[in-house]
């Protein structure tokens, strides 16, 4: 009985570490998740960027291709901002805003997935890149950048 | 260069103070600060001639740096970086009107040379950040994929913030200059662009009581080949961009 007790409160206790390092985990992985995901979609917008600098030569099949990725994943960044790590106290560029104004963020969001469909339907039409709609696909995402991404080193 | 002064000069006839190199690079910096603000402005489109403006304005204060060890006695850190005894003074002296025919200072006065330097340090300082930093999107400095994301963060913070600095002490830059116009009576516009002054009659005892008797041209240019050298070295050295 007594070995019980001991057995018992030791795997409490030992559980309620666990616990409370796997909080911590969880929102690092979601951390983790959304840098991800934000950085696949960087690696199908800088060939584009390389083209609009004259850096590449341009290949309408490569935009349209990595437009229409791009139009996929912004949608995502709802779902994977979704998990609010505030509280965790881990270090992150992710302003606060982002959970104090979903709905603006969703529509950010929303707006460039929108310009990433045009961008990608103006690269099927075969007159070159389109510099007005790789501009608002951009800028889309400077938008929101400014708003909710930190830019000291916090 | 030992004797940059001319004692004989004639006391009616206005004196060089500021030479020819100095007033150039001091419209040049000028015009491209203003460059660098409306193109960080007009849209990313204009980035790359953003870049261009903030190339020009790093070597146009590497060449402020070198002048102020070698140029004329006036252009000279030593001649005019004065202690805190005689900054105290000075802004005593702010309120007093300057008389008809005279001037405060033939060159800086402890105020406007703390001040040139104030403003040297934070242009560098914005010019030097921009190197490194990138905006997510479009564009990366030349030195950008040279450091770590957080450091580059955190000069693009920097960048941002120090302009704000910048731009105020510009700001306080031309209310002096009105000061010493409407306030005190004394046009110091003037002779930043002809570069002489009234000096009036010469008591002086040393060389930074009285005007420069060259330019020192030929000094400037090459100065300004090496600084442009220089400029076009650190920009051609940086990485190559890649896109993947």
């Amino acid at each position: 009985m007594f070995r019980t007790i001991i057995l018992l409160s030791f795997l409490t206790a030992l559980s309620g570490n666990l616990f409370a390092a796997s909080a911590e985990e969880r929102a690092q992985t979601g951390i983790d998740t959304r840098q991800g995901l934000l950085k696949v979609v960087a690696s199908y917008f800088s060939p584009i960027v390389g083209m609009a600098r004259g850096q590449i030569p341009f290949d309408a099949a490569v935009v349209e291709k990595n437009a229409g990725k791009i139009a996929q994943l912004a949608p995502m960044l709802e779902d994977v901002f979704a998990m609010d790590t505030r509280a965790s106290g881990l270090q992150s560029g992710a302003k606060d805003g982002i959970w104090e104004d979903k709905a603006d963020f969703n529509s950010k969001a929303a707006t460039t997935a929108e310009r990433a469909v045009a961008l990608a339907s103006s690269a099927s039409q075969g007159d070159g890149l389109n510099m007005k709609a790789f501009g608002a696909l951009g800028s889309s995402c400077k938008n929101c950048h400014e708003s909710y991404r930190e830019k000291d080193d916090s | 260069m030992a004797l940059e002064q001319d004692k004989s000069q004639p006391d009616s006839a206005d004196s060089l103070v500021w030479d020819l190199p100095l007033r150039l690079f001091h419209g040049a910096l000028a015009l491209s600060l203003v460059g660098s603000w409306v193109t960080a402005k007009a849209g990313f489109d204009w980035t790359e001639t953003h870049f261009l403006f903030g190339y020009t304005a790093l070597g146009l204060i590497s060449f402020r740096l070198i002048w102020g060890l070698l140029g004329t006695t006036h252009a000279r850190f030593h001649n005019f970086l004065t202690g805190p005894k005689s900054v105290l003074r000075a802004f005593g002296q702010l309120k007093k009107k300057t008389q008809p025919g005279e001037i405060s200072h033939v060159g800086h006065g402890p105020l406007g040379g703390w001040a040139s330097v104030v403003l040297l340090a934070l242009a560098m300082t914005q010019a030097v950040s921009g190197l490194f930093i990138s905006d997510d999107i479009f564009y990366a400095g030349p030195y950008n994929s040279a450091v770590s994301d957080s450091l580059a963060d955190y000069l693009g913070w920097l960048h941002h913030t120090n302009f704000d600095i910048l731009l105020a002490a510009v700001a306080l830059h031309l209310v002096a200059i009105i000061w010493y116009l409407l306030g005190k009576n004394e046009n110091l516009i003037k002779p930043m662009i002809t570069g002489k002054k009234n000096i009036g009659p010469s008591i002086a005892q040393s060389k930074i009581q009285l005007g420069i008797h060259s330019n020192f041209v030929w000094r400037g240019v090459f100065i300004g080949v090496f600084v442009l050298g220089m400029v076009l070295l650190l920009v051609n050295l940086a990485p190559e961009p890649e896109y993947f």
